[in-house]
């Protein structure tokens, strides 16, 4: 068969999502409550949150679900996809895809998530403390190395700053080639930019706090905080636009009174140390219109490719 | 007469125990071999199943996604595992989608075989082993969270566990040819070890029926055959014991029957010893008259020694029939026997106008026979026969001859002496009983003659039989085996009871 095999392989196949190739273990009947994942490790996602969305369909056993699945898709598009057919009642992410996909799917953020008991987080810039930069402006004709794309805290937020300090990003393919007025960017990948920085590879980085605190002393004191982005949810929990009312509403409850409930509060931590769910904050959404325009306006076509 | 087994105890022995522990060493090893046949095969199922379990890891991203490249990539090296002879991804709808072979040959085929099938709807982990084609097929359902995204099938080569399980083999039966070799060595060994008394005790009764009574097994053990052997030594002390008092009572019965046979010849006897003192007497009277009749003196002499060398003679005859001897058996001619006691009988005969008439066969075989044993069957035998026709005259004839029958008809070589005497006869009832103790049918005797009479014919080899008509006679033929094969046991201990016998 060959390459003609294999060709024929990519084109049966990633022209499907993967969900509808899968079978369920569960009996058909009844209904299914799907959670929607962007991330390119499927097995983690499935393995990380079974249990929680396990234990919300059986608490929305009254309303006719009788399981729970996860959906994983490498790219937000095609979640975004499944949510406007209806393939995928809800998600949860950081602020930057939840605003994404509800510019392009009509999903609505409905609660945010706590992590680590944190409600909210930030972004910050870190340097090595003996790398002669000071402050934000001294990163021009520098290299800053960003974790993902549409990483919120670690690239998208930093990026943000940088721009809102007059200071251009510019992407840059190899070392040396960072223009003088501009701050070149790199991408690492998932929580590594940081290494990206020690290792010598940028001359700065964007990450939070958290990560800083995991590194070893020694390390973490040769490093230097010179930004702090806007604080933001931690993470936010939405539904597709169509989603029944009821099922909306009876998410809100099951979620919101979870850390009450000993099985729930267990799950909570399970699942990504979630300390609970609370309402979203309404002074947020003048917050989330800002980043919003940023992505949309200043990411321009790259948002297209997350 | 013990007969010879056709398999003997010992070859029984070694035999049923050899079959047990021929069975008992094959059953071992062939539980053995299959043990740990099924213990190769249970290790590499557990190695298949470990090596299914890790490769699930990395084919459950990749079958959610449907990477092929990747699925690919994962049977490829799956079978770049050691033995590991075909591997195989398929999707939920039972499609390969990872296929080992590099031209791919087999992508989006599904199963054709029942266990193909089988796997594909299974949601376990499925090990089959098949032998005959020398593959341990082992499969295992890929799943995430709820869904069934697939499976891995992946084909083990047996062959280097068929290797293992012969070389196993070969040693389990190296091992246990050598185990049996070397039992079958010890049970022999056991079984002589066990047999050998037996033997010693089957010999020992062997010697004691041939009369051997001071033989003794002497078998030091603390088992059962010790105890039997114990037994065995003490039951010959008993028997011995025995034997020494029925020789005692043979004695006495025979010494009875002799003194018996002594007092009937009394009477015949000092008849023939007064005659000739009487004749001595009137000589002696007469000899001082006629003392210068140097004729009479000399008449007078001859007679007088004739006379008492006659009664020296018959004194002697009587004397050797009467005294208790040692047990002598030697070869004897049964002519000078059957004489001997003719001459002591024949004054008694005279005295009762029988005639005894000799019929000897010249140039008879000699016989092995204790002389005084025989002298006093053929004393009763020629008394019973003057008794039988004590009452009118009678011819009582004895004749000896070869005779080449035995008792059962078979060809055999005997000295016969028949006694014949034209008496009354035996009636015919009483035939079956004359040989019996103390059976008899006359006024005077004691029974006992004609059964000591069998019995010593009996010890020396032979046989008696009779033949009897009523009013007509009655003929006893003696018949003594010729050869030193028929030679009588020389009782020592029976000559020591008859010599303090005598003594008392």
């Amino acid at each position: 068969m060959g390459a003609f095999g294999t060709f024929l392989a990519l084109f049966v196949f990633v022209q499907l999502p993967p969900f509808f190739n899968s079978s369920s273990l569960f009996a058909a009947d009844g209904k299914v409550l799907v959670f929607g994942r962007v991330h390119d490790d499927p097995v983690r996602s499935i393995k990380d949150r079974q249990e929680f969305v396990d234990y919300l369909a059986a608490k929305l056993a009254p309303l006719g679900f009788t399981s729970g699945r996860i959906l994983v898709v490498e790219k937000m598009h095609l979640l975004a996809q499944a949510l406007k057919e209806g393939k995928v009642d809800l998600f949860h992410d950081s602020l930057v895809p939840t605003l994404v996909l509800s510019k392009r799917a009509g999903s609505v953020p409905i609660l945010r998530q706590w992590k680590y008991g944190e409600a909210e987080y930030e972004g910050i810039i870190v340097v090595k403390k003996n790398g002669g930069i000071k402050t934000l402006a001294d990163l021009k004709g520098k290299v800053i190395a960003f974790d993902e794309p549409h990483s919120t805290s670690a690239s998208v937020l930093p990026r943000m700053l940088l721009e809102e300090k007059k200071l251009r990003t510019v992407e840059i393919k190899a070392p040396g080639m960072v223009k003088p007025d501009v701050v070149g960017y790199v991408y690492g990948t998932d929580g590594n930019a940081t290494n990206v920085l020690i290792t010598g590879r940028a001359d700065a980085a964007a990450t939070i706090n958290r990560e800083i605190e995991r590194l070893k002393p020694e390390i973490r004191d040769g490093l230097q905080i010179i930004g702090h982005t806007m604080s933001v949810p931690r993470q936010l929990m939405a539904v597709r636009k169509d989603l029944d009312p009821k099922i909306i509403n009876a998410v809100k409850e099951i979620l919101i009174s979870m850390e009450k409930d000993p099985t729930g509060q267990g799950v909570l931590t399970r699942q990504q140390n979630t300390t609970k769910f609370d309402e979203i904050p309404p002074g947020s959404l003048t917050q989330f219109k800002s980043i919003e325009k940023f992505v949309f306006s200043s990411l321009g076509k790259e948002v297209d490719s997350w | 007469m013990i007969r010879r087994p056709r398999l003997s105890l010992k070859l029984k022995i070694f035999f049923s125990f050899g079959l047990f522990y021929l069975a008992a060493v094959g059953t071992i090893t062939y539980l053995s071999i299959r043990s740990q046949k099924n213990l190769l095969l249970a290790q590499m199922g557990e190695r298949a199943k470990a090596g299914i379990n890790l490769m699930e890891l990395s084919v459950s991203g990749a079958l959610y996604k449907l990477d092929t490249f990747r699925l690919e990539t994962i049977a490829r090296e799956a079978k770049a595992l050691p033995n590991v002879d075909y591997a195989y991804i398929f999707d939920n709808q039972g499609r390969i989608v990872g296929d080992f072979h590099a031209d791919q040959r087999e992508l989006f085929s599904t199963f054709t075989d029942e266990l193909g099938k089988r796997i594909i709807r299974s949601n376990e982990t499925v090990v089959d082993t098949q032998e005959r084609k020398g593959i341990l097929d082992i499969s295992k359902p890929v799943t995430l969270g709820h869904e069934k995204l697939g499976g891995i099938r992946l084909g083990f080569d047996l062959k280097p566990i068929e290797q293992e399980i012969a070389e196993a083999t070969y040693r389990a039966v190296a091992v246990a040819s050598a185990i049996l070799i070397f039992g079958l060595i010890v049970i022999f060994v056991i079984a002589i070890r066990m047999i050998k008394p037996l033997e010693r005790l089957t010999l020992a009764a062997k010697r004691i029926e041939t009369g051997e009574l001071g033989y003794r097994v002497h078998i030091e053990r603390d088992d059962e055959i010790g105890g039997l052997a114990t037994a065995f030594d003490q039951m010959v002390e008993r028997l011995m014991l025995r034997e020494k008092e029925l020789k005692d009572s043979q004695n006495t019965l025979r010494r009875a029957d002799r003194l018996s046979a002594l007092g009937l010849l009394t009477a015949g006897f000092a008849h023939e010893i007064r005659n000739p003192l009487v004749a001595i007497r009137t000589f002696t009277q007469l000899l001082p008259e006629r003392y210068n009749d140097a004729e009479f003196r000399d008449g007078f002499q001859k007679l007088a020694l004739k006379e008492v060398d006659r009664i020296c003679g018959l004194i002697n005859d009587l004397l050797s029939f009467a005294r208790p001897s040692r047990p002598k058996v030697i070869q004897e001619n049964m002519n000078d026997v059957v004489d001997g006691i003719v001459r002591i009988l024949e004054s008694e005969a005279k005295e009762k106008n029988i005639e005894i008439t000799r019929d000897f066969t010249a140039g008879l075989p000699m016989v092995w026979i204790d002389r005084e044993q025989m002298k006093q069957v053929f004393m009763n035998l020629i008394l019973n026969a003057i008794q039988a026709m004590k009452n009118q005259s009678g011819a009582l004839s004895i004749s000896t001859r070869p005779h080449f029958k035995d008792q059962l008809g078979q060809a055999g070589q005997f000295v016969q002496v028949e006694i014949q005497d034209t008496g009354m006869g035996i009636p015919e009832e009483n035939l079956d009983h004359i040989f019996d103790p103390f059976f008899t049918n006359k006024d005077e005797g004691s029974g006992l003659g004609l059964s000591v009479s069998h019995q010593i014919v009996q010890e020396h080899g032979g046989y008696i039989t009779v033949e009897s008509k009523a009013g007509v006679g009655t003929s006893f033929f003696v018949n003594i085996p010729v050869g030193e094969t028929a030679r009588p046991p020389v009782n020592g201990q029976a000559s020591a009871n008859e010599e303090s016998f005598s003594h008392r």
